[in-house]
């Protein structure tokens, strides 16, 4: 990769206070393209306010984040839009009988004119990001009757549809069951083969951030603890998760893969 | 993006509309037929002058209420949203009562006072619900959704303090003017509410896209490029200009508003750039048909197109209900 690119997204000493309370302190960092990252740290960390100053829906009263060099917040909507997707952790909750097809349409809003008519572009790339995220055969079902792991996979065709660099992603699959979970990861990882987009995930589980990503991040108490690559962090695995977490770590090697994995255990 | 079955549905629809519109001035206290319209009889007259300007105003304040009702629903993410819920025909009310307490009679610019007394208390309200959501950003639906409710209520004991205090012949002319009417004299009062439901519903139907995405949450909508402060300001404001006219005109109508959207919700997909002219359509042809009920149910005399409304309304919803359940609609 050229050195002397600038990175994708670039935050600069961040901070952000809701109602006089601070859940982010002075956070800076700079995410290369092509990279992919996992956010972790405890609730209340402070994980979905850095990840929704970075998809430019807070106003940053300290601080700048810049994306492609150029400061979010002076972005129009719709140029924004174009680079950055959000996939909020409340996306769960659907308030109305979309088709799925009509709900990914909803994807190419930046993309549209005047009424948001859509043409034939349009349609072959909601199909394309149909496909790709292995939902195809729901495109005409109704949101309403979609299963929870149905659900999050539109969420992301719809992310798709945008066709933006960046994708950013609150707990995509905290809610889901081992199979979906997995759906999920490689239908992140496909995103990123496919099309480069550097994806951003929060995540609880941390085998999979130690594993999935090239980097991570993570947040305790409103401050950056660690920001860098994975193996690093796998370097200093399991101490530092009982930093993170305040929760003991074990690593236990699997006897018939001898793949590690870290599991939960004494509380120091 | 209008596809297949959709379309087909709202053609049904405009081309009903249609029927509507041409067949309702001919029923009433008597039958008009068409062969009396052009021999300068006293049906000519009646046709003319008194049927065709109240069912074009019925038309205008159903279509209008219920694309506010619809607005509401999507922008605050609640089903039971309406122009209603949000205070703006109590406010409407208030300022009605007070002009009727005070005795104002007579019109400016072909409205009566009482109308203007209307307008204003239902910009009133809806200044409070603009203020709430513009002064206080983190302003969440519920919280402005219950401070529309607070407001109601607010403007309820009012008026109900007005009534107590008010002479029995005011009493009941407040009461009256409550249960919604479309006694329509003449074109003038069509013309003087025209500019502004016009004005209104254009900005909606220019932001139905919006809608959609209103509808899935600001931070999403917002993520897409939409841009939620100015879009929801605008659609407020709207919403001010068709509700203020029309419950200036024809009263509080209720049931409308908040009802016919979700008859559309349960007929067509949920796609705002469908339900937007479908709910048009539907809310004018059902207060239409109503109007006419309130025509003919107790002929010579009149009944308030309010109390019709729900009449007719509720149980026809209530059935819809039922039926629903199969196909995992949701209402909201």
């Amino acid at each position: 990769m050229n050195t002397q690119s600038s990175p994708i997204i670039e935050t600069k000493n961040l901070s952000f206070a809701y109602n006089g309370r601070m859940v982010l302190q002075g956070i800076s960092l700079a995410i290369e393209k092509g990279q992919t990252w996992s956010i972790i740290g405890k609730n209340g960390a402070g994980k979905s306010t850095l990840i929704k100053c970075i998809a430019g829906l807070l106003p940053v009263p300290a601080g700048t984040v810049l994306v492609n060099s150029i400061d979010i917040l002076r972005m129009k909507p719709r140029e924004r839009a174009k680079v950055i997707s959000y996939v909020p952790q409340a996306a769960g909750r659907v308030h109305a009988s979309y088709t799925v097809h009509d709900y990914v349409m909803l994807g190419r809003f930046p993309y549209q004119g005047l009424m948001a008519i859509s043409n034939e572009n349009d349609r072959k790339i909601v199909l394309d990001a149909l496909q790709l995220t292995d939902v195809a055969h729901l495109k005409d079902r109704l949101m309403t009757t979609l299963s929870g792991g149905e659900l999050q996979r539109v969420f992301l065709a719809g992310a798709v549809a945008q066709q933006s660099e960046i994708l950013l992603l609150d707990e995509p699959a905290t809610f889901l069951d081992p199979l979906h979970q997995e759906m999920i990861r490689k239908t992140l990882d496909r995103i990123h083969i496919e099309f480069g987009t550097s994806v951003i995930t929060i995540t609880h589980d941390a085998n999979a951030a130690i594993s999935r990503f090239t980097n991570l991040l993570a947040l305790v108490d409103d401050r950056l603890f660690y920001c860098g690559t994975t193996t690093d962090f796998r370097q200093q695995c399991p101490a530092i998760l009982t930093d993170i977490f305040s929760v003991g770590f074990e690593e236990a090697r699997c006897s018939s893969t001898g793949r590690t994995i870290i599991v939960p255990g004494e509380t120091p | 993006m209008i596809r297949g079955s959709s379309f087909f549905h709202l053609l049904v629809l405009f081309f009903a509309a249609c029927v509507v519109l041409v067949t309702a001035p001919f029923v009433g206290m008597d039958l008009i037929s068409p062969s009396q319209l052009f021999n300068n009889s006293l049906q000519t007259t009646i046709f003319f002058t008194l049927r065709v300007p109240r069912v074009l105003a019925a038309f205008i304040a159903g279509s209008g209420l219920a694309l506010c009702g619809m607005m509401f629903q999507a922008m605050f993410r609640n089903p039971l949203a309406d122009p209603f819920t949000l205070g703006i025909s109590s406010g409407a009310s208030c300022g009605a009562a007070i002009t009727i307490l005070m005795g104002m009679n007579g019109a400016l610019f072909g409205l009566s006072y009482i109308s203007i007394g209307a307008f204003c208390g239902a910009a009133l309200s809806m200044a409070f619900v603009y203020a709430l959501s513009s002064l206080q950003r983190t302003a969440s639906n519920l919280t402005m959704l219950l401070s529309g409710i607070a407001i109601s209520f607010l403007f309820s004991s009012i008026l109900m303090f007005m009534q107590y205090i008010s002479s029995l012949r005011d009493s009941f002319h407040i009461v009256r003017w409550l249960m919604g009417g479309i006694e329509i004299f003449g074109y003038q009062q069509i013309l003087s509410m025209l500019p502004f439901v016009v004005t209104g519903m254009i900005i909606v139907l220019l932001k139905l896209p919006e809608l959609d995405h209103l509808l899935t949450g600001d931070d999403l909508a917002k993520s897409r490029g939409v841009r939620v402060g100015l879009t929801k300001n605008l659609l407020l404001l709207a919403a001010t200009l068709i509700v203020g006219s029309i419950v200036a005109v024809c009263g509080p109508i209720g049931f409308v508003g908040l009802m016919t959207p979700h008859i559309c919700k349960m007929l067509f997909k949920t796609r705002h750039t469908v339900l937007g002219p479908a709910s048009f359509l539907a809310g004018g042809i059902f207060l239409v048909l109503c109007d006419t009920a309130a025509r003919v149910v107790i002929a010579p005399a009149e009944m308030p197109v309010g109390v019709i409304t729900a009449l007719f309304g509720g149980p026809f919803f209530l059935w819809l209900l039922f039926m629903r359940k199969a196909k995992g609609i949701s209402l909201d």
